[in-house]
């Protein structure tokens, strides 16, 4: 028992000193790192985390406009051509953007289908005739947006931009002409002479021939028009489905001219190097058949992101959009101070005719005086 | 009596849901006679000495294609079948492979290549070799081109039913002293004569609503005047007006295919001779061997060889814009075409099986019908698809449900087509044995009618699948936001002149159909000799 109670009482000793031993130990090491600097550092840190709070509130603030309305885009224009602006677009502006690619017409009947169910914001077309067979549909676009484009370029009731330029010319072979200012006439109508009899091409089921087709009745009237359509087409006007063969066509050097939209020349040489054997003749007298056309935009009446599709027509009048335009699809920028290729004569030099684009849009007229002629079935 | 009760039940299950398909799927007729009531200036447009002209022209072109399809068809089956041919495997399936080459893909290499002035004309007189070359423009070229971009439709159920051909018969007629020529008139045509015609009228058929090729090839047909309508005058109107006529066409066209009907019962008996009479040519086989060679030449050696000079072109001489093509999009093309192929045989079997099984007028009429939606111009289906499933089927608009729907009206003779002329050959002694043995009516289809046509159904489906592949005019139209296809990107690409980078799509387009075609010719062939 004596034993017990002695071996206990050492072991609480023994704890007891272990316990002091330990306090001891502790003590001296809070001595080596207590110091007051580090009081001063929590203070600072609960500091920061005030500060930290009162940013996240202005991040929430921004993040509003990055999760806007998706855009719905029809395009008639190519996804080869767009896609890259498009996306930019998207990326400058935070709009998500949903894209329907198609051909201009086809675009334009599926619009004209869906009628006012349709989910489309904005229809991107490839020529006035495409935008003026659904402008019924079209929303008026507010003034600041349509008086960045001359006025030429656009519709009078505001109901769609034009947002780049592309010019008619003849596309000749440089094997069959080699000096086009003398042996090409100054004028488009000089084309009916008898002399080029089976060396033209033409693209008549083209909505941009259709297009210059408007523009001679409007400033040649119906008659002339007429003898010029019978003209060429006694001549026997090689018939091709679009510009791209009827170009292709003029470098192979199946036909020694064609008339044709100015850019696409310059996707040939670039695919056959300078080799190719066909250039462009800006007609110098002037006429339709220098019209210059536009590939344009409008918003659509029954669009629930009205602002978003406003914001996409203002970012493809941007200098950057029209700067792509220019170097990217060789085409026309319509917006001032932003430079064309180099390739290109000035829009200046061209010695524009007198024609509103807007009223290339009535073609019911124009389809039927092709078909009268014989140019279209 | 209770097998007679049977046969009503099923006439009537079968009826009603062939009905219920076959209303579906003429949507865009009905569309087109709504649209064409709504005209003023309906005779106006419609009875004008073009129109006619054109109608002749249209017609002068299926007659041409058809024929030549069918007799380039025959000799080519005649010599892969019935000779010691070297290379027999791999000369089918090549033969078979211009069916994945679109039209417009081809129609644009043909014109590059072989139009006046084009590739190989300029080598000939820079070679001094000759300064004359056919004007390949117009008809004859458009007739070239779809002859040898269609002639498969023939091909395929011709071999089919070459390599089931009960000889019994040829050799009877032989050993009864009928010549060659006249075993083969009377006896081998009237026999293979089904498969001809399943084949024949889809050729036709394809030929009439054909765009890419005409235009580029620039021989005015019907539905180049469509077209016309929709993108010179964007008149939808008048497009439907045309579009009525074009029904007209092709329902005068299969009318036409019901004038010949051949023998009414012509499955073989289960003791029947299956062995095919090789005929052992010497070395003359080499010279039918290069003869074959031609056929697929044309059809699938130019169009993939001017593919690849644009691509190298571009590659090695011009600047290439930018590819930009991604796995998502070969993946979307694949992911549709097999959802259209699946969906497209769902409703292409009911439809046989009522036309086959229960042969009669009201049968029939439904089979007829359901071959429109193949004669129209895609765009016309598309826009009735559009405009009805906008206004009743909302909530599905711009979805792959009804792009699948759209493949669904486009494809589906060409699935029905398939399984029909194999059904009309299963030995009706089968069926009625497990009939016999107390097996039910749908137990007995599924047990023993759909394995024994199984390769036909695949078949019918891997052809969709190859269709769809390629299909543009629809796909552009019906496609969810935001899709992207192989030949969306083609088009896209080649639309704009970019022809290095319309290329490699096209051709990834016709090396991923490749399998697909080697399957529909050797599986097929292996079912049947395990038969």
């Amino acid at each position: 028992m004596k034993n017990l109670i002695i071996s206990i009482a050492i072991a609480t000793m023994a704890l007891f000193a272990l316990a002091c031993g330990s306090t001891e130990a502790e003590v001296q090491e809070v001595e080596v790192i207590k110091e007051v600097p580090v009081e001063v550092v929590r203070e600072v840190a609960v500091v920061e985390e005030r500060v930290k709070e009162v940013e996240v509130e202005v991040i929430k603030e921004v993040e509003v406009p990055v999760t806007p309305k998706t855009l719905v885009i029809y395009s008639g224009r190519s996804e080869s051509l767009v896609a890259p602006i498009i996306e930019q677009f998207s990326e400058a502006t935070g709009i998500p953007v949903e894209v329907k690619y198609g051909k201009t017409a086809a675009m334009a009947a599926t619009l004209l289908e869906e009628g006012d169910k349709t989910p489309a914001d904005v229809f991107f077309a490839q020529d006035p005739g495409g935008l003026g067979a659904v402008e019924s549909m079209l929303a008026t676009l507010p003034a600041n947006i349509t008086e960045l484009v001359p006025a030429w370029a656009d519709s009078p009731d505001r109901k769609w931009t034009g947002i780049s330029g592309r010019a008619r010319v003849v596309v000749y072979n440089t094997d069959a002409i080699s000096d086009p200012a003398t042996q090409l006439p100054d004028n488009i109508y000089d084309f009916i002479d008898p002399k080029w009899k089976g060396k033209i091409g033409w693209p008549p089921t083209n909505s941009s021939f259709h297009a210059m087709v408007t523009g001679m009745r409007q400033t040649w009237g119906e008659e002339k028009t007429r003898t010029w359509l019978e003209g060429i087409v006694a001549n026997g006007a090689n018939v091709y489905a679009k510009n791209t063969p009827t170009v292709e066509a003029a470098g192979a050097g199946e036909i020694e001219v064609g008339f044709v939209n100015h850019y696409y020349l310059h996707r040939f040489i670039a695919a056959n190097t300078e080799s190719f054997k066909a250039r462009n003749y800006f007609l110098p007298s002037g006429g339709p058949g220098s019209v210059v056309l536009v590939a344009g935009a409008g918003v659509l009446q029954e669009s629930d992101n009205k602002d978003g599709a406003e914001a996409f027509i203002k970012f493809m009048l941007s200098k950057p959009a029209q700067a792509y335009f220019a170097n990217e699809t060789y085409e026309y920028p319509l917006v001032e101070g932003v430079k064309k290729n180099h390739l290109l004569p000035d829009l200046d030099t061209l010695n524009l005719p007198d024609i509103d684009i807007s009223d290339l849009g009535d073609i019911a007229a124009t389809q039927k005086l092709l078909q009268e002629t014989g140019a279209l079935p | 009596m209770i097998k007679f009760r049977n046969i009503n039940i099923n006439y009537y299950w079968l009826s009603t849901l062939s009905t219920i398909i076959v209303s579906a799927v003429s949507i865009p007729i009905i569309y087109l006679v709504f649209r064409a009531v709504n005209a003023e200036n309906f005779a106006e447009l419609l009875f004008r000495e073009r129109v006619l002209l054109i109608i002749i022209r249209s017609i002068a072109l299926i007659v041409f294609v058809t024929f030549f399809s069918v007799v380039i068809s025959y000799l080519l089956c005649h010599f892969l079948v019935k000779t010691n041919v070297p290379f027999k495997k791999f000369l089918t399936v090549f033969c078979c492979l211009p069916i994945v080459i679109p039209s417009y893909v081809y129609g644009m290499v043909f014109v590059d290549l072989l139009g006046p002035k084009g590739r190989i004309h300029k080598i000939l007189s820079n070679a001094n070799v000759t300064d004359y070359f056919p004007d390949l423009y117009g008809f004859w070229g458009a007739a070239i081109v779809l002859t040898f971009l269609s002639y498969p439709y023939v091909f395929l159920p011709l071999r089919a039913a070459m390599l089931r051909l009960d000889n019994s018969f040829e050799d009877a007629s032989r050993s009864l002293g009928r010549g060659r020529l006249k075993t083969f008139f009377y006896i081998s045509l009237p026999l293979l004569f089904p498969a001809i015609r399943s084949g024949g009228i889809l050729v036709a058929l394809y030929t009439l609503s054909d765009f890419g090729a005409v235009a580029l090839l620039r021989y005015e047909t019907f539905t180049w005047a469509i077209m016309t309508q929709y993108e010179v005058g964007f008149n939808r109107i008048a497009a439907a007006i045309l579009s009525l006529v074009l029904v007209i066409i092709a329902i005068s066209l299969l009318g036409f295919d019901t004038l010949f009907s051949g023998p009414k019962n012509y499955h073989s008996s289960s003791s029947s001779n299956r062995f095919i009479n090789i005929d052992r040519l010497d070395y003359k086989r080499w010279i039918v061997f290069l003869g074959i060679c031609i056929v697929p030449f044309i059809g699938v050696i130019i169009p993939v060889g001017g593919l690849l000079y644009w691509l190298l072109r571009g590659l090695f001489i011009g600047e290439v814009y930018s590819f930009n093509l991604s796995f998502g999009t070969i993946f979307n093309s694949l992911y549709v075409a097999a959802l259209a192929s699946f969906f497209t045989l769902i409703i292409a079997m009911p439809i046989a099986f009522f036309a086959v099984k229960h042969k009669g007028k009201f049968s029939i009429l439904l089979e007829k019908i359901s071959y429109i939606g193949f004669g129209l111009p895609a765009i016309v289906v598309a826009l009735s698809l559009v405009y009805f499933s906008i206004n009743f089927t909302f909530p599905i608009y711009q979805t792959i449900f009804v792009l699948t729907f759209g493949y669904g009206v486009l494809f589906l003779p060409v699935a029905v087509s398939a399984i029909k002329t194999t059904l009309m050959q299963v030995n009706q002694n089968l069926e009625d044995a497990s009939r016999g043995l107390g097996i039910g009516y749908w137990l007995t289809l599924w047990r023993i009618t759909i394995p024994l046509i199984m390769p036909s159904i695949l078949a019918g489906g891997l052809l969709v699948f190859l269709l769809t592949l390629k299909e543009l005019p629809l796909t552009m139209i019906l496609a969810p936001l935001n899709f992207d296809s192989l030949a969306l990107k083609v088009w896209g690409y080649a639309s704009e002149a970019f022809f290095a980078e319309a290329a490699l799509p096209a051709l990834i387009l016709i090396l991923l159909s490749g399998p697909a075609s080697a399957y529909l010719v050797l599986k097929r062939n292996d079912i049947e000799k395990s038969n």
